[in-house]
């Protein structure tokens, strides 16, 4: 294998920490959460389907109380990705590129994905 | 480019994607699965949240919860890699550590849509 010369690519060592490029890589962070959370589905779904052993762990794993903090984080993160996502495809159709648009929109997405998790977790 | 080739990607059966490809398919299934997400946090709200095993194996048998979960796994995994791909090109300079993590990633992705499968028929 030849070993790539090419610098990597976000040096996040070196920006300012401002808004915009601190929820660019929220929005990193929360994906990689959401992978390995949904790791979490498949099994979810054999525990249903198959009765024995595996049922037992997995329910009582998801049912566990310390299991809330990370399914807490894990539903931000996804309310946090999903909406933030409606705002990369806008700029991809070249909406809502003006700066303050750009701060505006990301502090809503940030006060809306807190209160969505918060309403999840008060009616579930 | 081909339908066939579409569903084979959605299912993990195709190569790895670049470019204006992987541009294209990391956009159409965020559009996937931001709808089937919401519709798995209503069923998480409405149904599933005081539902007993045998309620939610009732839940599964009927055909659409049955296709819709399917197709959230499927689409689930699909744009965890492709955006789990520009991360790793991103952060992993070695070119062959890259295609490792990506393999991993595959391999775990086609185990768990098979597991997946599996299961919804045994239900």
């Amino acid at each position: 294998m030849t070993k790539e010369t090419r610098p990597l690519s976000p040096h996040l060592s070196v920006y300012r920490w401002q808004v915009t490029n601190t929820l660019s890589i929220i929005h990193r962070l929360s994906g990689v959460a959401l992978y390995f959370g949904s790791l979490l589905f498949p099994l979810w779904i054999a525990a249903i389907a198959f009765d024995g052993y595996f049922r037992q762990i997995m329910l009582a794993l998801i049912g566990h109380p310390l299991s809330m903090f990370p399914l807490i984080g894990l539903t931000f993160a996804f309310f946090y990705h999903s909406l933030n996502g409606i705002r990369h495809l806008l700029w991809d159709i070249g909406k809502g590129f003006e700066q303050n648009q750009v701060r505006n929109s990301g502090i809503a997405v940030v006060a809306l994905s807190l209160s969505m998790t918060i309403l999840f977790w008060w009616k579930i | 480019m081909g339908v066939i080739l579409k569903i084979r990607r959605l299912f993990g059966l195709a190569g790895f994607e670049h470019d204006s490809d992987h541009w294209k398919s990391q956009r159409s299934s965020a559009i996937a699965l931001f709808i089937l997400g919401y519709w798995m946090i209503y069923q998480l709200l409405f149904f599933l949240n005081e539902a007993s095993v045998s309620e939610i194996q009732q839940w599964i048998a009927q055909p659409l919860n049955s296709m819709l979960l399917a197709l959230t796994v499927l689409y689930t995994f699909y744009h965890s890699e492709l955006g789990l791909q520009v991360i790793t090109e991103d952060y992993v300079e070695s070119k062959s550590k890259q295609i490792t993590i990506l393999y991993i990633v595959r391999v775990i992705r086609l185990s768990l849509i098979t597991l997946t499968i599996i299961s919804l028929m045994r239900i």
